[in-house]
């Protein structure tokens, strides 16, 4: 019995494309943005170093805010726990509390969730506090009109230069803990140059969160 | 620590454009991946290798990438290119600039923000 060959050959292609994997998350943080601007809600992305204080910097503007009769919410990413969420909510306004697990940033997808736990018809300003990184959370904008990035005295005098791409992304630099320059043997004309150098054109506010000092600074630059 | 996720994503692109051209295996995945974001080339292909492995369609594929170098547009002089960089000698690392090379104008990032797939090389099954 002839059995019929079936023959196989592949045909080989190329198929030019131009998909960007991360316009998924550029596409959501665009939607976010549009229920700020909706709302009337400045949003503002604060990312920076672990232990950098941005906490206790939101914190400062929150109560600041309030003597100029505006209101804030907050969303406190972080990779686990309830700490920072905690001391938010204890200055009595909208606060939600995103834990990522094990992811080392934010993205837009969870501030799309995130914002439907915040009132933003109530409030004027909204904080969002990206997870302790001065790496990941650039390359996740989440929609909010202004972006922060905050080093402190306490991590050296290097952190502008050894990452320079976040200060890029960000309209405000912070450098906080000024106070404590001496103690730590950290000449702060250092980091100011770098951030000279590197994004002449960002505005450069220095604080000491602890004692509030620059916090009024903070809020001029940040149009509020 | 993301570049997991977005090699999920990339698999994920891949196998639909892989299905629209009824492919019956892909051999290359070309990706451009922009100088001013932090997706490692190195962690993404071991993170590619392990997703496609799983995938029958993409099992033995090759993942090519390709720096995509940072332009920036001045609206004040209108120059668009390259972004300005300098040497850090004690490092030797070329840190960029966030400023017009030509006017030291206020610049924005244009590209070099992308992780795009570019191009996929596909076999096609026919049968005579």
């Amino acid at each position: 019995m002839i059995r019929q060959r079936v023959i196989c050959f592949h045909k080989k292609i190329d198929a030019g494309l131009d998909i960007d994997i991360l316009k998924v998350n550029r596409d959501i943080s665009e939607a976010n943005r549009k229920r700020f601007e909706d709302t009337d809600v400045l949003a503002v992305d604060f990312m920076g170093a672990v232990g950098s204080g941005k906490t206790l910097l939101i914190e400062g503007l929150v109560e600041l805010l309030r003597v100029k009769g505006l209101k804030a919410g907050v969303i406190a990413g972080d990779v686990t726990g309830d700490d920072d969420f905690k001391r938010y909510k204890s200055h009595d306004i909208p606060a939600f509390n995103v834990t990522t697990g094990k992811e080392c940033h934010l993205d837009a997808h969870m501030i799309e969730h995130s914002i439907d736990d915040i009132p933003l018809a109530e409030i004027d300003v909204l904080f969002i506090e990206n997870v302790g990184n001065l790496v990941c959370p650039s390359d996740f904008p989440l929609g909010t009109q202004k972006r922060v990035v905050v080093i402190s005295v306490t991590e050296g005098d290097d952190m502008v230069r050894k990452h320079p791409v976040i200060f890029g992304h960000s309209d405000v630099i912070v450098i906080n803990k000024i106070d404590i320059s001496e103690a730590v043997e950290v000449d702060t004309d250092v980091i100011i140059n770098d951030a000279r150098r590197i994004c002449p054109h960002t505005p450069l506010i220095m604080t000491d969160a602890k004692h509030g000092v620059g916090l009024d600074k903070l809020l001029t630059a940040l149009d509020l | 620590m993301h570049e997991f996720g977005i090699a999920k994503s990339l698999v994920e692109g891949v196998v639909v454009e892989a299905e629209k051209n009824h492919a019956v295996s892909v051999t290359e995945v070309l990706v451009e991946i922009g100088e001013l974001t932090f997706i490692n080339h190195e962690q993404l292909s071991f993170a590619f290798n392990i997703i496609s492995s799983e995938i029958p369609l993409l099992a033995g594929s090759k993942l090519v990438m390709e720096a995509r170098s940072a332009e920036v547009s001045c609206s004040s002089c209108g120059y668009s290119g390259s972004l300005k960089r300098f040497d850090e000698p004690q490092t030797h690392i070329i840190i960029p600039v966030f400023a017009c090379p030509s006017c030291d104008g206020k610049v924005d990032i244009i590209k070099g923000r992308e992780c795009a797939i570019k191009n996929i090389k596909l076999n096609l099954e026919d049968r005579d």
